[in-house]
């Protein structure tokens, strides 16, 4: 037996392993980069206003959670009723949902809002994925909160689901808006 | 009743099945021929008794009978007749139900292909067949049995999930399933070669016209789904790199390999090995497509049919059956390797790099969409990839496999002098550049790189398609009448290709997406035509309710068209749904989907123009015919 022919026996070890542990993920765990930190500098057009500049004195006063999507992410597509749900449900005076798009036409963004309904009160629109890479986002989505100051203080790659939200963010929102 | 009798039919049919493997298997170890004949009646029964079971639950669906739990699951009593039997692949076991049946449709077409092949080779296909069938039907009744009942039965179904209501949703499953399915053949091949120790049949001939034919019917399977997509997800888009149609090109890609390597190992007795493992690969990766798809593992626009809960009984069927026979492929491989025949700058040269640059392909889209999954390993958390990995990584790989096409076809087989290859393809590179670039500028002046090379492709492989066939008759018309089979297959395939990747380029660069507000009365230039908004009506389907648009395309000319886009809300479900409206100008399509009322009578609408949208459908039929000339072609050879 030749090592060279088996090749793809290792190979398909590997796919069926990697699928296997698919099967069985459990959620949970994050990352923990650029925490923090100050939120980087950025003069960026939104999705609804492309001319528009926003800057990083977006993040004054207020706490905001920052959600990095994009239109061909289907991941995002399940994670997006979650977002338009708590944009009813949550006090907003605490907080404020920002968007930033990244790597999309500027119609898809659109066209997906409209069809999912849009809960974020700014959207940032990031073309190239330049902000994106200032945040150090790797793929999409990616949740951050930032808070008052401009400085990150949660980072979330990957989907958010509920309870998430219930154990981490909001009690994070929550604990942050009291400093004020 | 009738549930219980389908049950049984399937019981029935694994108890068949189990002897499909061992009588045949008896008969191959002990020399005996009576032994190897009995898999021919068997896999005949089989192919009954499942049919039966299949229709039975056919039967079920039209009925409404809501005691069955599947049946009540995914109908419902208003649903149009046609998707009620549509709503028989809508979810997970039915779909395994329809894989299972058309493994024994194959398996019944085989009965009638394998009277010419020699009786020891047959039997031993017909045991891998077996163990196939052994280990689905053993899946279906242990758990995914579609024949389940509930007590007591709801008076109403829980109704079709509105996006799979369409006839292309129809018809695409099952023909995708008949490819999947049918590269079982060549497998099975595969591992009866590398089971058998030393033949030499002409194998790699025998094999060519099954995966021809799995190869067609998978090609139309996925253009099938593409169209879907295009009128029912209300994108104004065809594909999607979404892990579901990723999942489908492989074994799509990995099988035109294998086509190519397979003729190579026909013609010229090389390449064999390479055959033998593309082969297995091609059917490993059909059924981690169907794993992926069921499982419910990836995240996707079609990840509505899936229970990740069964999800182990079938993976470690997968791992048995293609693990064991990789192994013994590690184990049996040598003797079919023969890496020194292979001259680089020939026929078979040029095809076992477009092979390998194929596979290479595959490859990089089976990383991308497993990709989230590696990364949920590593980093528990998910992700996802999209169309700027594959458009980066998958097109600057896929374009040298074209431009290989017209190479192989001219060249000879064997060495070839640079000089000459040189000689007879100067003109064409000249002209097929020439017209890439100047066609785009001459209509419309300066144009993108990516187009220029996009048309470029398509026009060298028609024009080197052409010369290769004008060779062939030597110029002269009546010598088409004695083309094979097989070289018209060819030509439709490879023509078929080049309109692909010209509509493919046309498309990518020259659609118009527009996002617009509109209320009745008002209209819009998109490209250089006018659409006008007409009236907005309310209209009830059997079980939606529509908001209906009528737009009217160019209402200054005589002939103007009518598009009705609709938004639809399915009252079981309380589901949204858009139903796009298309026109056709030319090769291109007006595309309207509507999306949802924004104030007063102001709509959302998604407006697009696809300039030579026809160009995609149309190559990807004649990539199927293509498919379907070969393999008759192939089979006719063979017996």
């Amino acid at each position: 037996m030749k090592m060279r022919f088996l090749g793809p026996f290792f190979i398909f070890i590997l796919l069926v392993g990697l699928l296997y542990k698919g099967l069985n993920h459990d959620p949970a765990g994050t990352q923990k980069v650029l925490l923090d930190r100050p939120s980087p500098i950025f003069e960026i057009g939104t999705v609804f206003e492309p001319q528009k500049r926003v800057t990083e004195a977006l993040w004054q006063g207020k706490v905001s959670v920052l959600n990095v999507w994009a239109s061909w992410c289907s991941v995002c597509e399940a994670e997006h009723t979650l977002w338009v749900d708590l944009a009813k449900t949550q006090d907003r005076s605490r907080w404020q949902l920002v968007g930033l798009n990244y790597h999309d036409p500027l119609e898809n963004a659109r066209h997906f809002l409209s069809i999912h309904g849009n809960p974020y009160g700014v959207n940032l629109f990031d073309e190239h994925g330049t902000l994106g890479m200032e945040y150090g986002v790797y793929a999409t989505p990616e949740t951050f909160v930032i808070d008052q100051k401009g400085v990150i203080r949660y980072r979330h790659p990957g989907g958010l689901t509920k309870p998430e939200w219930d154990r981490d963010v909001w009690p994070l929102i929550q604990q942050l808006s009291q400093k004020e | 009743m009738l549930p219980e009798i389908g049950l049984f039919c399937l019981i029935l049919a694994l108890c068949l099945a189990v002897l499909q493997c061992a009588l045949p298997l008896w008969g191959v170890l002990q020399h005996h021929p009576r032994w190897m004949q009995v898999a021919r009646p068997l896999a005949i029964g089989q192919g009954f008794l499942i049919s039966l079971a299949f229709f039975l639950l056919c039967y079920l669906f039209s009925v409404d009978d809501f005691s069955v739990l599947y049946v009540a699951e995914q109908s419902h009593s208003a649903l149009p007749f046609i998707y009620k039997i549509g709503a028989l692949w809508g979810g997970h076991s039915g779909s395994w139900l329809l894989w299972v049946w058309l493994l024994s449709l194959w398996t019944l077409v085989f009965t009638q292909g394998s009277r010419t092949l020699p009786r020891v080779f047959t039997a031993r296909v017909w045991v891998v067949l077996g163990v196939i069938n052994v280990g689905f039907l053993l899946f279906l009744l242990s758990v995914s049995n579609p024949f389940l009942r509930i007590l007591p039965a709801p008076l109403e179904g829980r109704d079709l999930n509105p996006l799979l209501q369409d006839m292309g949703l129809m018809i695409h499953p099952p023909l995708l399933y008949l490819g999947y399915v049918g590269f079982a053949m060549p497998f099975a091949f595969a591992l009866s070669v590398l089971w058998a120790k030393d033949i030499d049949y002409p194998w790699a001939k025998w094999m060519r016209p099954w995966v021809l034919s799995a190869f067609a019917c998978l090609t139309i399977g996925i253009a099938l789904g593409s169209w879907w997509a295009y009128h029912e997800l209300g994108w104004g888009g065809w594909w999607f790199w979404d892990p579901v149609e990723n999942a489908s090109l492989i074994p799509w890609l990995l099988s035109i390999a294998l086509i190519h390597a397979l003729m190579m190992s026909d013609k010229r007795a090389l390449a064999l090995a390479w055959s033998l493992l593309l082969a297995i690969m091609v059917f490993a990766m059909s059924l981690v497509a169907s794993f992926l798809v069921r499982s419910g593992i990836l995240i996707s626009v079609h990840s509505f049919a899936n229970d990740p809960g069964r999800g182990v009984f079938l993976l470690a069927f997968i791992f048995l059956l293609i693990g064991g026979t990789l192994l013994l492929y590690a184990y049996r491989a040598k003797q079919w390797y023969s890496p020194k025949g292979l001259v680089f700058f020939s026929r078979e040269g040029m095809m076992f790099l477009g092979s390998a640059l194929l596979v290479v392909a595959a490859m990089t889209i089976l990383l991308g969409t497993l990709f989230p999954l590696l990364y949920e390993a590593m980093f528990n958390d998910k992700i996802s990839v999209g169309f700027p990995y594959f458009n980066k990584v998958f097109v600057p790989l896929i374009v040298p496999v074209l431009w290989l096409i017209p190479l192989g076809p001219v060249m000879r087989w064997g060495e070839n002098t640079t000089a000459m290859v040189w000689r007879s393809f100067r003109v064409l590179l000249l002209l097929s550049v020439g017209l890439g670039f100047g066609i785009p500028y001459l209509i419309q002046g300066p144009t993108h790189w990516q187009v220029s090379l996009g048309l470029s492709t398509g026009f060298w492989i028609i024009l080197g398609t052409l010369k290769h066939f004008t060779h062939k008759t030597a110029y002269k018309i009546a010598a088409i009448k004695h083309l094979s089979l097989g070289a018209w297959g060819m030509l439709w395939a490879h023509m078929g290709t080049a309109i692909l990747v010209m509509g493919i380029t046309v498309l990518s660069h020259y659609s118009i997406d527009k996002d617009v507000y509109m209320r009745p009365g008002q209209s819009l230039l998109i490209g250089q035509h006018n659409l006008l908004f007409e009236k907005l009506s309310v209209l009830e389907g059997p079980n939606y309710i529509a908001h209906q648009a009528h737009f009217l395309l160019d209402p200054a000319l005589k002939v103007s068209t009518d598009l009705w886009p609709e938004k639809r809300i399915y009252i079981a479900s309380a589901s949204r749904m858009t139903e796009a409206a298309i026109a056709s100008i030319g090769f291109g399509d007006i595309y309207i989907a509507m999306g949802s009322l924004i104030k007063d009578d102001y709509w959302s609408f998604r407006i697009c123009y696809k300039p030579f949208m026809h160009g995609v459908w149309m190559g990807a039929g004649m990539l199927m015919v293509g498919g379907f000339l070969s393999s008759i072609g192939r089979r006719r050879r063979v017996s």
